[in-house]
């Protein structure tokens, strides 16, 4: 019965160098070469290989001490995108932590071992893993080339020729068509296979795309099954919470996802859910419980975000504890050293931390220190914290000039000079970040309406503000410009315009979906040519996924039948 | 630390030992190595079976499920014992549906199943076939021997000692698996097939 595994190649992660070499002679034993494993003690050097290398089959212990554990290695390495269908990944446990809370993850490796494990039993099981993946390569190649439509045909055709168990295929083609938001067509694959066999992940990835599909009340109705099915299932919980939060029951979603956090507490995105859903309901104790673990559990990992430190802290300020709020901005600040654009968020906090301190000098150097990080900005900052930022400058304005009109006296002048100097250096600054915002969200009402109110507040002159409208008025005319050359077949001439506009402003969706349409019209007309492809892939990749409209796959799916036509 | 802590990551400690030690002598090609198989076997099992007790008693005892394809019930338990079987010439007869999932606890069957085919092999079977299957609102998995049968008693009690733990255990672990109002059944009987014994875990 045993299995050769002789044409594999291994990675074999674990912080145990005595471990690792069992593993390896282990292998050996099984003739494989030693030239086709590689091994990594921890989860950074793992990532660092998978980025160079590609594996048939992963052995990654669970717990490695410090650093990353195992499960994060398989997240970020799948959100990297180097880690593909094709490769097995299998989690190695110790017997007395059994998979139990481990098994229920949004991640589920392809398979669990648990030590100390014999030759045979690891050869049975990848016998069976290895034939489930058996010819994915062409589908991870496809995907590599952005072309989901043809990793979906790959994956039809070996659908249809399998002899034996197609639901790990069909559970791969499901999970690329909810990535790609192609909601209808995964749907009837989760409720397809729910019809021959209750299977779990069918029944939970009905629910996610219910949910996606604003059916709250029936998303309901299955994560409900999945519970019944299995009661420790907490990303089932994790689920119900966020269809109860839209369904606007705050309270029984705070209650779920507490609950799904006392059982498996390890999970950031949970934490930081659990800690959202409690401050909304205004139950700060549990919401600065939930962001202290998502600050913790964000230590090793690739998704933390400078919102787990800016939200603890913001809890901290309602409580009055401001000082707290301070120390752990400093974390912050360290964590997220050289990322100004994060930065810009944290000294905003500490402006405000240290007015509730009283302590406004410390509050104007850290709006000082913010306005610095705006200008160094690695990447287009969040709308809300640039127009936040906007705001508070403003509002120092204010109140300089109201201390200097109310200075009397030998200083009154001097006084009134540098509130002047100061109003002015604000003011424009101002100007700067609104036009900038304008911009790259000139069609987003809600924020233009934002805009506008601050530049109410800010008591521009008639003469700012048609400036201001004029930066606006230029992306409508250069978006209208290039759709009208468009129109009138000059589709070079509009796909210039568009193109470089697109390059500049890329966080305006309507001006880079445009682009995207203009270049693919050019190669329509001229033929495909790497150039174009790759200038259509750079205006297509910067829509956001949750902006993937009808528009956007229409042009994706045009896109892609170029890149294949290219390669 | 608890005493009970210290009892159960002895019992650990025991069974990995013993593991390595049935690695050696499976490795081995001495002629008399059988016996050896064997009863390295018996010992490993008892462990086993004395672990999930302990853990029954400490009420840290919760099944963990997945779903996973049937076959490796079987694949697995017979990967277990492969060994002893080719030494002993048993011939091992798989039959499972690739196509089959069931929603179960994978470890818990496993040492449930291989525990059939141990006591088959102590029942002087010839041929042993392992079938898992779907089978009505659940699963099914078969052990059936051509051994001595059911009612040779006498031979049955000399055969295994602690018998009745590991089939009382697996009377348990299979009744553990539940889902709404239905709940795991194991049963012993003469096998029709192959004239020994059959031993049959439904799960719903």
């Amino acid at each position: 019965m045993d299995f050769p595994l002789k044409p594999y190649r291994f990675l074999i992660i674990d912080d145990f160098g005595s471990y690792r070499t069992s593993l390896v002679t282990m292998l050996t034993e099984a003739e494989v070469s030693t030239t086709q494993i590689d091994t990594a003690a921890n989860g950074d050097d793992a990532l660092n290989l998978l980025r160079e290398n590609k594996y048939d089959i992963i052995l990654c212990d669970f717990y490695m001490g410090e650093g990353k554990d195992g499960q994060q290695v398989l997240e970020e390495s799948r959100s990297l995108g180097i880690l593909g269908y094709a490769t097995v990944f299998i989690m190695i446990t110790a017997e007395t932590a059994r998979a139990m809370v481990l098994s229920v993850v949004e991640n589920r490796p392809d398979d669990y071992l648990t030590k100390p494990f014999t030759r045979s039993v690891l050869s049975t099981r990848l016998k069976r893993l290895l034939a489930e993946k058996q010819g994915l390569e062409v589908v991870d190649e496809a995907l590599a080339q952005k072309s989901h439509k043809r990793a979906i045909h790959y994956l039809d055709k070996m659908i249809e020729e399998r002899t034996g168990s197609s639901y790990e295929l069909l559970r791969i083609k499901a999970d690329i068509l909810e990535k790609n938001r192609y909601f209808d067509d995964a749907l009837n694959i989760y409720e397809e296979t729910l019809a021959l066999q209750p299977l779990l992940w069918a029944q939970l990835g009905r629910g996610r795309i219910l949910f996606n599909l604003k059916r709250y009340e029936e998303a309901l109705v299955s994560f409900e099954a999945v519970l019944e099915e299995n009661d420790a299932h907490n990303i089932a919980r994790d689920w119900m919470a966020r269809a109860l939060m839209a369904l606007d029951q705050g309270e029984q979603a705070q209650q779920v996802l507490q609950e799904a956090a006392d059982q498996s507490p390890r999970v950031l995105k949970r934490q930081k859910l659990l800690a959202t859903v409690a401050q909304q309901n205004g139950d700060l104790e549990s919401a600065q419980r939930a962001f202290e673990s998502t600050v913790r559990l964000g230590e090793h990992s690739l998704f933390r975000e400078v919102s787990d430190f800016t939200g603890l802290s913001d809890v901290l300020m309602n409580q009055k504890a401001s000082q707290k709020a301070l120390s752990v901005l400093k974390r912050a600040k360290k964590s997220f050293a050289g990322e100004p654009s994060a930065l810009v968020e944290t000294s905003l906090q500490e402006n405000a931390a240290y007015t509730q301190l009283g302590k406004p000098n410390e509050a104007a150097k850290a709006l000082q220190k913010a306005t610095e990080n705006f200008e160094k900005r690695d990447k287009a900052v969040d709308a809300d914290v640039a127009l936040k930022l906007a705001s508070k400058l403003t509002e120092e304005t204010r109140k300089i000039e109201g201390e200097a009109d109310a200075a009397k006296g030998m200083m009154a002048e001097a006084l009134r000079q540098k509130s002047d100097k100061k109003r002015e250096q604000n003011k424009n600054l101002v100007k700067g970040i609104l036009g900038e915002v304008t911009q790259q969200h000139h069609n987003n009402s809600e924020i233009q309406q934002q805009i506008d109110t601050l530049a109410d507040q800010s008591d521009m002159s008639d003469e700012e503000r048609k400036q201001l409208n004029s930066v606006r008025q230029e992306v409508l005319n250069l978006n209208s410009d290039g759709v009208s050359l468009y129109k009138q077949g000059k589709v070079v001439e509009a796909s210039n315009i568009l193109f470089e506009a697109a390059e500049r402003l890329a966080g305006n969706r309507v001006i880079n979906l445009n682009a995207a349409q203009a270049l693919l019209g050019v190669i329509i007309k001229q033929g495909v040519t790497q150039e174009l492809i790759n200038q259509t892939d750079a205006c297509l990749s910067r829509i956001p996924p949750e902006d993937h409209d009808d528009k956007y796959k229409k042009l994706h799916d045009l896109f892609e039948r170029f890149v294949q036509k290219l390669g | 630390m608890q005493w009970s802590d210290l009892v159960a990551n002895q019992l650990h400690d025991l069974k990995n030992q013993l593991g390595v030690l049935m690695q050696q002598i499976d490795s081995t090609q001495a002629e008399d190595r059988i016996p050896l198989q064997k009863s390295s076997r018996l010992i490993h099992d008892d462990l086993n079976s004395l672990l999930i007790l302990f853990r029954m008693d400490e009420n840290s005892f919760k099944l963990d499920r997945m779903d996973l394809p049937l076959c490796d019930v079987p694949e697995e338990a017979a990967a277990r014992h492969e060994p002893l079987l080719e030494s002993s010439a048993i011939k091992l007869q798989l039959e499972c549906d690739p196509d089959a999932y069931g929603f179960y606890d994978r470890p818990l069957l496993v040492s449930v199943i291989a525990h059939g085919v141990l006591n088959a092999i102590n029942a002087r079977a010839k041929t042993i076939r392992l079938q898992a299957k779907l089978e009505g609102q659940g699963c099914c998995f078969c052990v059936d021997d051509d051994g001595v049968g059911l009612n040779a008693d006498t031979e049955q009690s000399e055969r295994i000692p602690g018998a009745g733990v590991g089939l009382l255990l697996g009377k348990e672990v299979v009744a553990a698996h539940k889902r709404g109002e239905q709940q795991g059944e194991l049963t012993l009987q003469p096998s029709e097939a192959l004239g020994g014994t059959q031993l049959r875990l439904w799960i719903p």
